[in-house]
């Protein structure tokens, strides 16, 4: 109940986004930068315990872009020429550019890694099949569908093999299932393969999202707890909501990570009790609105910090635990 | 006789080392490695090389590839009155993102945007070039308004900045001048105050006005296609293939230009299919405009030249040349 949490990313400190860009043009190892990645992962663990989080991410301190990542694991897949996402920001997006495929587990070696630094849960981060699909180019298959199941299937055995490591939480994240709410069954269906029989806690992320559009049919995908946004629309989307009722666990959004400015603990305060409203507190986790990868370590962590107060003041003024 | 024609937008970067890299350019100016001028320089090039590679793909009717431009307002909205232009906002149902404006006072025009850019591609190309501009809808739905209140006033002084845009262009020669119009698909029950803008802007000026549309479904405003003083109407018939027979069955007041080439995926259409459909056009359109899907931007570089060779390609072999 108010357990306290965040989305997954974290930003990356300075060395290591240093290290990327020598790595990138072959000037460091594979091995150099990936004891500098396990480095930023202590750190990132460390100071989510000392700002009080109930449970970790283990920062994304490996990843690029959340489906690049996991394109450069998978076989059948390719990665494009350069893309431009915004302003002068380009990105290379993943092809699937034949029958897809996971030769070995992609996440398991860096969850098993990060729980062993602390006794905290460790939430286990995977991009759901249907934002792998709308972020990637596709010559391969017939049709979206089948690109979607193709990915759902191979996640499923991914979230096998991370309940198999320990990982008590496991988070999907269907950032792209907003967009298209005519392709929310199929999203719906995908994620049925990938959190069948799982035991452990299924969370997924949607963001930058128009709710009117899928509210309340994405009560029907197939996990424990949605993880929204609330704060970037100063809360004005949870009146969405109320009616039909909201049937699953929250994650409730209250960090805008797109903003410089730091919270207060009074507005985080006023927001959670905002949510309570619509939720009900047993339902509910605190979290940011999204990941935390755009923001400064310092701002990330003040951020945080207002978090876990207000979460604390809520919890004794109902005199919870 | 078909024509081939492209949306607007065009991959920034090359695929050829040793052409100029407007990023790196960017990054330079940034840096105070190069001024104003020098960049400037820059972009010019890249224009021509954009307007050259369509040109020998075999493009009947090239835009000037929006080198200039990040998103399609932004441009605007920098060099007018009234705007701040705040955080970034998923363009549609893409991976990509736009600065979203919020109207904080009176909107008022400074000095031309397009009608530069213009002059430069139509000296380069020697032919018609199409200019490229939002319409006043969906400029309006891409924007947060916190000033006016009041949809009638602010659709009216967009439509007086987009209509010295138009005189502008016109001003320099532009005899093809597009207005993007994205978002109405998605508010038919507005299109007659879309079309009432739109109409005020186009008013008394001799050119061929375009009217386009993508990524959604047009089978909710084709019927109403009569009401705008516009020459050709453009629709995505990718994203959404039905469109195709809504321009067939609509379009008797303007004519219709077929979004047949895919530029959200890399995958080449086939000749013979794409033949077919000019078939089945040419039957009952025969003076229609052939184009891609939408602004090729999404596509890595190498990909969008594909994409427009094959388009030019196809269309000259229709043609019987
Ligand atoms: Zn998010």
């Amino acid at each position: 109940m108010l357990d306290t949490t965040t989305v997954g990313s974290f930003p990356k400190p300075d060395y290591l986004q240093k290290a990327r860009t020598q790595h990138s043009v072959s000037k460091l190892s594979d091995a150099e930068l990936h004891e500098l990645e396990l480095q930023a992962t202590r750190e990132v663990i460390r100071q989510q315990e000392e700002v009080g989080l109930d449970i970790l991410v283990h920062g994304e301190m490996e990843r690029g872009d959340m489906t690049t990542y996991f394109a450069e694991k998978l076989l059948g897949m390719g990665i494009s020429d350069l893309v431009r996402s915004y302003g002068n920001r380009y990105y290379r997006k993943p092809i699937v550019a034949d029958a897809l495929q996971r030769p070995a587990p992609m996440t398991i070696e860096m969850f098993k890694y990060a729980q062993s630094l602390t006794v905290k849960p460790v939430k286990g981060m995977l991009t759901g099949p249907y934002t792998m699909c709308d972020w990637s180019f596709n010559t391969h298959y017939e049709t979206r569908r089948e690109v979607v199941l193709a990915f759902a299937r191979l996640l499923h055995d991914e979230v096998k093999d991370l309940q198999s490591a320990g990982a008590k939480y496991i988070q999907i994240d269907e950032p792209a299932i907003s967009t298209r709410p005519e392709e929310l069954p199929l999203a719906i269906e995908a994620m049925a393969i990938v959190t069948e029989g799982i035991a452990a806690k299924t969370i997924s992320h949607i963001c930058y999202g128009d709710f009117h559009t899928i509210y309340p049919l994405i009560l029907d995908l197939p996990v424990d707890q949605l993880d929204l946004e609330f704060a970037n629309s100063g809360y004005a989307n949870l009146d969405i909501f109320r009616t039909p009722r909201f049937t699953k666990e929250i994650a409730f959004g209250v960090l805008d990570i797109h903003s410089h400015r730091i919270e207060t603990v009074e507005e985080i305060v006023s927001g959670i009790r905002k949510g309570i409203d619509v939720f009900g507190v047993e339902k509910m986790t605190i979290d940011p609105d999204c990941g935390l990868k755009t923001r400064t370590t310092e701002e990330a962590f003040a951020k945080l910090r207002n978090m876990v107060t207000a979460v604390r003041q809520v919890k004794s003024e109902l005199g919870l635990p | 006789m078909l024509k081939s024609t492209v949306t607007g937008n065009y991959p920034k970067l090359p695929t050829q080392k040793g052409d100029i890299n407007i990023r790196r350019m960017l990054h330079r100016f940034d840096k105070a490695e190069i001024n104003r001028q020098e960049l400037e320089q820059a972009f010019d090039a890249v224009t021509a090389r954009v307007i050259r590679e369509q040109l020998e793909s075999g493009i009947d009717l090239p835009t000037d590839g929006q080198i200039r431009w990040d998103d399609i307002v932004t441009p605007f909205t920098s060099q007018a009155d009234g705007f701040e232009i705040n955080g970034l906002i998923r363009w549609f149902d893409n991976n990509v993102y736009y600065r979203k404006p919020t109207v904080v006072s009176d909107i008022k025009w400074q000095k031309p945007v397009a009608a530069n850019a213009y002059r430069l591609a139509s000296t380069q190309s020697g032919k018609a070039v199409k200019a490229v501009l939002p319409a006043p809808y969906s400029f309006m739905k891409l924007s947060e308004d916190s000033h006016y209140h009041n949809q009638g006033r602010l659709l009216a002084d967009l439509a007086a900045l987009l209509r010295a845009e138009v005189g502008a262009l016109v001003a320099a020669g532009a005899e093809h001048i597009q207005f993007d119009d994205p978002c109405l698909q998605y508010h038919a029950e507005d299109l007659p105050l879309a079309a009432e803008a739109i109409n005020s802007v186009v008013k008394g000026f001799h050119a061929t006005f375009w009217l386009c549309f993508y990524f959604g479904s047009i089978e909710k405003i084709a019927p109403d296609f009569g009401m705008f003083d516009v020459s050709v109407i453009a629709a995505d018939c990718v994203s959404v293939p039905t469109n195709c027979e809504q321009l067939l069955r609509f379009a008797h007041h303007q004519i219709p230009c077929f979004g047949m080439t895919d530029a959200r995926n890399i995958k080449l259409e086939q000749d013979d299919i794409l033949r077919q459909k000019y078939e089945r056009i040419s039957l009952l359109f025969p003076d229609a405009y052939i184009s891609t899907s939408c602004g090729l931007e999404f596509l890595p570089h190498a990909n969008a030249l594909e994409k427009i060779k094959l388009l030019g390609c196809t269309v000259k072999q229709f043609r019987g040349e």
